[in-house]
Parts: C-alpha cells; sequence; structure tokens
C-alpha cells in the first residue's frame, strides 16, 4: 500500500475542526426567554455526562469523514492485484464493453441479425 | 401591544352577560346594589332581632316580640349595598411573556379577564377599582368608583398598561400597590389579583392572604403561559428570567420533572397560605378560553 499524493494527507489535519465545532457547539446553547427560570434547575451532572458521550459519537462520525476525505485525496489505497489481466507490473486495468444498438444492426441475413442475436425480438414501432 | 386595541370589541361579552358576582359574604358598600350588607338598620329585608339597649331608636322596637316575649327586642333590617371589585393586575416585565402555545402575553390576557370582571361588575351595579403591581409609568391606577365611567376608566388604563418593572430588583414595588388596597378596601370588597405569581417575593403570599381578613373576599389567579406549565423545549437551552437577571443553562429533559415539582410547590404554597384565610387560588392558562378563565373567577368569589 502507498500513496500517490502524500501531501493530501495533510487534509486529516482538518479534524481540527470538528473539535472546533464541538466546542463552539457546547458553548452556545438555545438562549430563550423563560421567566420562571429561576424554577428551572441547572442540568445535573449526570445529564451532562450524557450529552457530552453523544457529542463524542458525533464528533467521531464528523472526524472519520475527514480522515476519509484525506486518504481518498491520497489516493490509491490499495493495489487491485486480484483484478490484475496478466501483467507483469500487476496493475488493474479497465475494460469496457461497447455494442453497436443502432438500426443498422438489426439487418437479418438469413436468420441471423448482424449483433449476432438468433432470434431476437423486434420492436413493434420500428 | 396588540393586546388591546380591539379589547372592547373583541371580547365574547355575550357569554358572560348573565354573570354576575354572587356575593355570599355580608358587604358594606356605600352605593344601592344586589349584595348583602353587614351594616345592619332600616332596609328593606328583614335581618333579625337584637336586645335593646338604650340609646336604640325606638321606632324599631318590636312591640309584638314585647307581648310574646316579656323581651325589649330591636328589629333589624339587612341594607340592600354593593361591594367594590379591586382588580389587581401583575404589570411587571414577566408578564409580557407569551411563549410558543398562546394566542396572547400574560399581560393581555389578564387585560382581557380583568376588563371582563369590571363590566360585569358594572352591569350589577358595583363600584370598581384597579391597581397593577409593575407597569412602570404606563400602569395608571384606577381609583373605586361606579358607573360606565369607571368601566371605561379601567378598559383604557388596560389598554396602554406595558410590561414593565422587576419585581426582584424592586420589591417595594409589591407594597405600594397592596399597602394603599390593604387601607382603603371596605369590609365585604372583592379583590381579585391576576399575576403569574414569578418572581415575587416568598412573603406575597402572606400579603395576599392579609387581604382577606376584614370580611374582604380575595381570588388571586395565577396566570401562565402553556410554555411555562409544561416546559416543552428540547436538549439543552439557556433560559434567561425576565425579571432578575436568572441565566439557567440545563438539559430539559432531565430538569423537566423538577421544574413541575417546584411549579407545584410554588402554587401549593400559595394556595395553603390563601386558603388559611379563606382567599381562593386557581390557576389560568393564557392557551385557555377568557370565558372559562372569568367564570372560574366568578365562581371563586365568595
Amino acid at each position: 500500500m502507498s500513496f500517490v499524493t502524500l501531501f493530501a494527507l495533510g487534509i486529516a489535519a482538518f479534524v481540527a475542526l470538528p473539535i472546533l465545532a464541538h466546542r463552539l457547539r457546547r458553548r452556545r446553547a438555545e438562549e430563550r426567554p423563560f421567566p420562571a427560570a429561576a424554577l428551572v434547575p441547572p442540568a445535573p451532572p449526570r445529564a451532562r455526562r450524557r450529552a457530552r458521550l453523544e457529542d463524542r459519537a458525533l464528533f467521531g462520525v464528523r472526524a472519520l469523514a475527514i480522515a476519509a476525505l484525506a486518504l481518498l485525496g491520497a489516493s490509491p489505497l490499495v493495489r487491485c492485484t486480484r483484478l490484475s489481466l496478466s501483467r507483469s507490473s500487476g496493475a488493474s486495468m479497465a475494460v469496457a464493453i461497447v455494442i453497436d444498438d443502432s438500426m443498422s444492426m438489426r439487418v437479418k441475413n438469413g436468420s441471423q441479425t448482424r449483433d449476432g442475436f438468433r432470434g431476437y425480438p423486434e420492436k413493434s414501432s420500428e | 401591544m396588540a393586546k388591546a386595541e380591539k379589547l372592547g370589541s373583541s371580547f365574547p361579552w355575550g357569554d358572560i352577560a348573565s354573570l354576575r358576582i354572587r356575593s355570599r359574604l355580608v358587604a358594606e358598600g356605600v352605593y344601592a346594589g344586589a349584595h348583602r350588607s353587614a351594616r345592619r338598620g332600616a332596609g328593606i329585608e328583614f335581618g333579625g332581632h337584637r336586645e335593646y339597649v338604650p340609646g336604640d331608636d325606638l321606632r324599631w322596637l318590636d312591640r309584638r316580640a314585647l307581648l310574646r316575649h316579656g323581651r325589649h327586642l330591636v328589629r333589624q333590617f339587612e341594607t340592600e349595598t354593593d361591594r367594590a371589585l379591586r382588580l389587581v393586575v401583575d404589570a411587571s416585565a414577566s408578564m409580557g411573556y407569551r411563549g410558543s402555545r398562546a394566542p396572547e402575553t400574560k399581560l393581555g390576557v389578564a387585560s382581557v379577564i380583568a376588563a371582563a370582571l369590571a363590566r360585569i361588575a358594572v352591569r350589577s351595579g358595583d363600584p370598581i377599582g384597579l391597581a397593577y403591581l409593575g407597569g412602570g409609568s404606563s400602569a395608571r391606577h384606577v381609583a373605586v368608583s361606579g358607573g360606565r365611567e369607571a368601566f371605561d376608566r379601567v378598559l383604557g388604563s388596560l389598554e396602554n398598561a406595558k410590561a414593565e418593572g422587576d419585581a426582584v430588583r424592586d420589591p417595594e414595588m409589591l407594597e405600594r400597590s397592596f399597602g394603599m388596597i390593604e387601607r382603603a378596601a371596605r369590609r365585604g370588597s372583592v379583590v381579585v389579583v391576576l399575576s403569574d405569581l414569578i418572581d415575587l417575593p416568598r412573603d406575597t403570599a402572606e400579603h395576599f392572604s392579609a387581604m382577606a381578613a376584614r370580611g374582604r373576599s380575595v381570588v388571586v389567579a395565577q396566570v401562565l403561559a402553556p410554555d411555562e406549565i409544561d416546559l416543552p423545549f428540547d436538549g439543552t437551552v439557556r433560559l434567561r428570567s425576565l425579571e432578575g437577571d436568572v441565566v439557567v443553562e440545563t438539559d430539559t429533559a432531565a430538569a423537566r420533572d423538577a421544574y413541575l415539582a417546584a411549579l407545584r410547590d410554588l402554587a401549593a404554597h400559595y394556595e395553603t397560605t390563601l386558603m388559611a384565610r379563606g382567599a381562593r387560588f386557581l390557576r389560568i392558562s393564557t392557551a385557555d378560553d377568557p370565558v372559562d378563565s372569568v367564570r372560574a373567577i366568578v365562581g371563586a368569589v365568595r
């Protein structure tokens, strides 16, 4: 395994952004006027701990997303040796199969059309 | 404030026209009306006998009772009098709260209810007065008087009232309003207080119950917005009070039960203190039909 663009791994440094967003979000809880605020108890520690765990899960998803983006930028990640078609270097290759599906391919030569499919059903509109 | 421009026309007066403040207490007043008076003397309805004491008017000496029982008894009569309705509307800053599910601010709903009660009283021939808790310079107290003009004055004052003032920073606010009523309200007066009771000093309940002394009938209606009744917010919020600059950051799911318990304790404190003196306590939601709220208050008047 090797990376083509190693410097793209630097994108991983942006994982600091979710950390920042996480901290800013904690500071900016939604503020609203409420006359009976004096009767509302501050959140007990247990609730705060639960809130932190939820936030950590969210932070983990965000950090993983950025790490995945960094790895994608530094591609290829893994050589596809199993798909190599008897090449010495073992590099993979792309194969595209193109079939002409135009009207001219429908001309019959005996019982066989040009595209080689025996008994190919003809469309009623043509 | 959006409440007041249509106060006189939008309220369904017809729905409460049949209601009257039914008095059960013996009342004393200066105007002729439909309520009983504690003052006994010349009048229409016979009110019983009592022993003659020197100085009594001999016109009321019951000769038939003298022949029948051999005692000097004086006939007494109940004087038909009215009794004043004193409205006390909380216009402190917290009453400007509306919330997400109420059609009107708490002060707006309290004003509509107060105006309806004033109208009922005026129709009954009773004098009315209006006092405020807070409200700043916009809150103009209305001295007790009777007639259509009195109703118009009360209506005009309610229309101009704004939610201002901080009961936490200005605890004398309560004393200024209630001191006057305690001194001036006659025996048999009806005092209706419309307040959220939030941010008021803890001993406010004692002030209210003290007014119920001397034969006065006191009804305290706690006016709350639906959001205050069930705390419907989600997640972590910062709640800022409108009086006292209290800021609380809390997880509403965890704090809801404790908040509702504190609200119940507050209501129980007022209810217990008020009932000890014969006063009544009830809670009104700003999402309720104001007609039902007025009926509840009228029904609570002794």
